[in-house]
């Protein structure tokens, strides 16, 4: 009568193979595994002449529901910015006889935040606070939150330093229950909220996001920490912030943004991101992320000036040594 | 529809293999086939489990119908919250799939993936509405002894997920085996959050592992017939272990 999920684990997919939806007719060759979730694997594929990601998991319900987020959050047209990856098909497909739900998306290049920060310096978590703030905005004034906010769902576009999320099995509509949660991130496990979902609840995760970067907490303290009552784990962190107040600029900001008492939605995360920032003179890191894109031509500063002024001269004496020559 | 709906079901936390007292895989056929499904969380820490163990606790799940997962203790809280929202999936899927094989005589799973969106949305919501009747029922044996402070916070943790739903919910749980019957002790949630989790902490872990009947006294706890039938019952039973 049942059908138990132990049973049906992921299949593995070896790269070379190709499938082919049941619906859609659409065929896919593996290229390699990307990664694994709560739901499922996830494949890098070809589709057609184009990469794609598939997350092929036995649970149809998630992927059909993380199929619709992914369907509404590209309808909006006013978002210009991309949250996430397009999706391109939901289908289903059989492999060795066992039937799995699939769910194709647009493949985005990129790397985990906590790998891009590594690769670039702490000085950069501000920008990158700021970035996810901003996608989070836009989530929000949908009235969802994405909840599961942890450094492998936010990917950094290699191409364009642009913040996606990936994994959108965890959005959650306000006022239900967040379905998707890590501890270090989830503000009910701190002691420090309830588990409704809320843009706090958001902003909460991302302050600790930060924490991660800034000040980091080790699994094996989380692991120690799990044995503690939340009001235990509530004084834990008050302490850990406070010792580590000097270590960054940004640690105030994180102390705010996840008190218990929540006091900043998104937009005051950006304002406050944004202040830092041109506190400390680095606003011109981010533009220059932003305009890496656009391929505009360089403007003529001094050195281009000078460049055209000593051409020119050397041209204007070639001629007249050259007219003198002649004369 | 969505807000009629009950869900009744087990989740056992155990780290050894039952060794008194009824089969508990029997225990968790004849829940199933009263509508209550039976999950498992089988932990490894320590080896106690063992190879004899892992096999049971599958053997439990699919007998119940719900879930099974072997895991570190570390991982207690995520997973026992992952398992009950999976299981109430799973058994709305189920209640959903019924439905639609009377009015169009197909699964879900073979509905075209445009129809498949609307039942999983249906689904969602009411995995969120629904009122949920679950027994928690962890295993107090010796062996679980260095475990119980997680266990204590994973079932807090536990209850802050289930007070998020906006669907009611009924928490019992049981502790086995029993400090004073042969079965297993019954904490009920009380209005003040983290109630049982504080209950938990004056349990001595010590004796043997009746896995079947605890199992046996949560599904008589949940079927629906009890609570006219045992309210008496449970409050003497309640005044005994409160002194």
């Amino acid at each position: 009568m049942f059908d138990p999920l132990w049973e049906k684990k992921t299949p593995v997919l070896s790269p070379g193979t190709v499938i082919q939806g049941k619906w859609k007719h659409q065929t896919y060759r593996i290229v390699r595994l990307l990664g694994q979730g709560a739901n499922g694997s996830v494949y890098l594929v070809w589709r057609d002449q184009v990469q794609a990601a598939l997350k092929i998991g036995p649970d149809t319900t998630a992927l059909a529901l993380e199929y619709t987020h992914l369907e509404n959050l590209a309808k909006d047209p006013s978002s210009t910015r991309k949250l996430g990856p397009a999706a391109l098909e939901l289908d289903d497909m059989t492999f060795q006889g066992v039937s799995w739900s699939v769910l194709v998306m647009e493949y985005i290049d990129g790397i985990p935040v906590d790998q891009f920060i590594q690769a670039k310096g702490t000085h950069w978590v501000p920008v990158c606070l700021l970035k996810i703030a901003r996608m989070m905005e836009l989530l929000h004034a949908k009235g969802y939150s994405f909840c599961d906010l942890k450094p492998a769902n936010i990917l950094f576009d290699a191409q364009t330093a642009q913040a996606r999320f990936v994994d959108f099995g965890g959005i959650t509509r306000h006022t239900q229950a967040v379905k998707e949660f890590t501890e270090a991130y989830d503000r009910a496990w701190w002691g420090r909220g309830s588990r409704k979902a809320d843009m706090y609840y958001d902003v909460f995760a991302l302050g600790m996001l930060g924490v991660q970067f800034v000040a980091p907490i080790s699994r094996k303290t989380i692991e120690y920490l799990s044995t503690k009552t939340p009001i235990e784990r509530d004084f834990w962190l008050d302490e850990h912030l406070r010792t580590h107040r000097q270590a960054d600029m940004v640690v105030p900001i994180l102390m705010k943004m996840t008190v218990r008492t929540p006091s900043m939605n998104s937009e005051a995360v950006i304002a406050d991101m944004t202040d830092l920032l041109e506190k400390r003179g680095n606003l011109l890191v981010e533009k220059e992320i932003t305009l890496s894109t656009k391929k505009t031509w360089r403007r003529f500063d001094v050195t281009d000036w000078w460049l055209l002024a000593s051409v020119l001269t050397f041209v204007s004496i070639l001629f007249i040594l050259l007219w003198i020559g002649r004369s | 529809m969505s807000s009629e709906t009950v869900l009744r079901q087990i989740l056992l936390v155990t780290d050894g293999c039952s060794n008194v007292g009824s089969d508990p895989i029997r225990a968790a056929k004849t829940g199933l086939s009263r509508g209550i499904s039976t999950s498992v969380i089988g932990i490894i820490d320590d080896g106690s489990l063992g190879e004899q163990g892992k096999r049971e606790a599958y053997e439990i799940a699919e007998a119940g119908g719900g879930m099974c997962r072997i895991i570190s203790v570390a991982d207690l809280s995520m997973t026992m919250q992952m398992v009950t929202r999976q299981t109430m999936q799973l058994t709305l899927q189920q209640v959903v799939n019924e439905e639609l094989r009377n009015l169009i005589g197909k699964p879900t799973d073979e509905l075209a993936p445009d129809v498949r969106i609307k039942v999983a949305a249906m689904v969602d919501t009411m995995a969120e509405e629904s009122d949920l009747h679950m027994a928690l029922v962890i295993d107090v044996s010796a062996s679980m002894a260095p475990k119980m402070a997680s266990v204590r916070e994973a079932v807090r943790d536990m209850e802050f997920g289930l007070k998020a739903r906006s669907g009611r919910c009924h928490l019992h749980v049981f502790t086995y085996p029993s400090a004073y019957s042969l079965s297993a002790d019954e904490h009920v949630m009380e209005d003040r959050s983290g109630s049982i989790a504080d209950m938990l902490m004056h349990i001595r872990p010590a004796g043997n592992t009746p896995t079947g009947p605890a199992l046996l006294a949560a599904i008589d706890r949940l079927l629906p017939s009890f609570n006219d039938r045992g309210k008496e019952d449970a409050r003497k039973h309640m005044r005994d272990y409160v002194v």
